[in-house]
């Protein structure tokens, strides 16, 4: 359905055509859709009261115009007004600052952050203070602070990363990929960060997400949605996509990018906690890039390892794995 | 204003169809702080749910003589707020926060069109395996779908 489609259906729901079936969509969307960071929530009760009663005054004098009296101020009294708005800015002013202090006080004093970097053949994972759950991709680096302290939740990502993050709509959680920020309340989503095209994609599994540059919104996005923002350009483009495939790399627990044989073997004897050895240690630096899908027998994954780096296995009596083959020219 | 507190919405209807404009204040305060809160979780602005708010009231008090006596007063307030509130959606769809909102009715409305399509094919099949059954199987069939009467 094109943008011309939408407009008119949302036109004949104004006037009242629609059928009762476009007019449940129409009301599912927008009981589903919105603005979450309103600022009617963000008043206190008193500020509420005010709002309202002087939406009511403006309705009566719509409503019983002969009503309105409109009363001249004398000019002495207009410098007391005058001064009475002066001070008003003044308060207002001060009003600002006070409520933006943590934005001060962030700048007064930076917060420590801790750096993660993944190795170029590894992932890592990490739990961060509030439980969210955190898969940098190899090769990628994240800087987080140790503790959540001011009103946001802040956290800086280089590279790829899987973020699941732990519902908390007091404490917006934001992650900066150079001026691209993803705000989210409590979503899973990936980030993928590409220096070389100078790309950033954001791709929602659950929850939503929303996306700005600096203080232009991209987009929000909800699961199966990806935005990728050229930075060079400045341009973003939507797109629904399978989630699911653009996480496989957090899935597969077993990915080995320019490993050693040695790393690889070390990592699928903790994955299945069996005893691995080589009868010809030269095998241990042979070096090769390949995934495994999750769960996959340790069978199947020897073999084709053993088959890559021209090496043969056994399975010994007692359970354990020994492999033997020439080695690798390289 | 007092005794107006305790009224039901029927009697403040009442009321207000001989323009007593104290109930007029009185479903002012019952319902306003609802519809705005209704209003600013959908929009972006919250000049634009003053505007709203504004109008539904003063939609309200003009159309008095026409309401009928047991309506569904919360009701109505909504359906006219959310009128109002696509409509305000509608004119500011260049705005990027609602042109997000306004694509994800597009993936929504995708999906409907093409679930019924599906129906359709599926009712067609339905119908056309039907006509190869024997007439007595075929209303036996019938029955049992359309009028929840038990094979046996």
């Amino acid at each position: 359905m094109n943008r011309h489609q939408l407009v008119a259906l949302l036109d004949r729901y104004v006037k009242g055509e629609t059928t009762n079936e476009e007019n449940q969509l129409v009301e599912r969307w927008l009981e589903e859709n919105g603005n979450r960071n309103q600022v009617w929530q963000s008043l206190d009760q008193s500020d509420k009261d005010q709002w309202l009663s002087s939406v009511l005054s403006d309705i009566n004098s719509t409503i019983h115009p002969a009503e309105v009296k409109v009363v001249p101020l004398p000019p002495t009294k207009r410098w007391l007004w005058q001064r009475i708005a002066a001070a008003a800015a003044v308060v207002l002013v001060v009003f600002t600052l006070y409520l933006q202090w943590p934005y001060w006080q962030s700048l007064l004093h930076p917060v420590q952050l801790t750096v993660l970097h993944a190795p170029v053949n590894q992932k890592q994972v990490i739990t961060l203070a509030d439980g969210s759950r955190v898969w940098i991709n190899a090769g990628s680096e994240l800087r987080y602070p140790k503790t959540f302290n001011g009103k946001i939740r802040e956290v800086y990502l280089s590279g790829e990363a899987y973020f699941d993050i732990h519902h908390d709509p007091a404490k917006p959680f934001i992650i900066h990929t150079g001026e691209v920020r993803t705000t989210v309340l409590g979503t899973a989503f990936n980030i993928k960060e590409d220096e070389n095209k100078h790309t950033v994609q954001v791709t929602v599994t659950r929850g939503k997400v929303s996306v700005a540059n600096g203080r232009k919104l991209l987009g929000i996005l909800i699961p199966n949605q990806q935005i990728s923002f050229n930075t060079l350009k400045e341009e973003a483009s939507q797109a629904t996509v399978n989630a699911a495939a653009v996480i496989a790399w957090q899935q597969s627990d077993l990915y080995f990018e320019d490993v050693s044989f040695g790393e690889a073997i070390e990592r699928l004897q903790q994955h299945f906690q069996v005893k691995i050895s080589f009868r010809n240690e030269k095998l241990k630096d042979c070096r090769f890039t390949g995934t495994s899908a999750h769960g996959e027998e340790l069978d199947k994954v020897l073999r084709v390892m053993c088959a890559f780096n021209k090496a043969t296995y056994e399975v010994k009596p007692d359970g354990s794995i020994v492999i033997d083959g020439p080695g690798c020219s390289n | 204003m007092e005794k107006y507190v305790t009224l039901t919405d029927l009697q403040l209807v009442d009321l207000l169809k001989k323009d007593d404009s104290d109930a007029f204040s009185e479903i002012y305060s019952r319902y306003a702080v609802l519809l705005v809160g209704f209003t600013s979780s959908k929009l972006f602005d919250l000049e634009d749910s003053r505007d709203i708010i504004h109008d539904v009231f003063v939609k309200l008090w003009q159309e008095r003589k026409q309401l009928k006596v047991d309506y569904d007063l919360k009701a109505y307030l909504f359906k006219l707020t959310r009128y109002r509130i696509v409509d305000k959606i509608r004119k500011n769809i260049t705005r990027q926060e609602y042109a997000a909102m306004v694509n994800s009715l597009a993936v929504s409305y995708g999906v409907t069109t093409e679930q019924e399509i599906a129906a359709k094919e599926l009712a067609q099949i339905i119908e056309t395996s039907l006509d190869k059954l024997s007439p007595r199987v075929k209303e036996v069939y019938l029955l049992s779908r359309e009028e929840n009467l038990s094979i046996t």
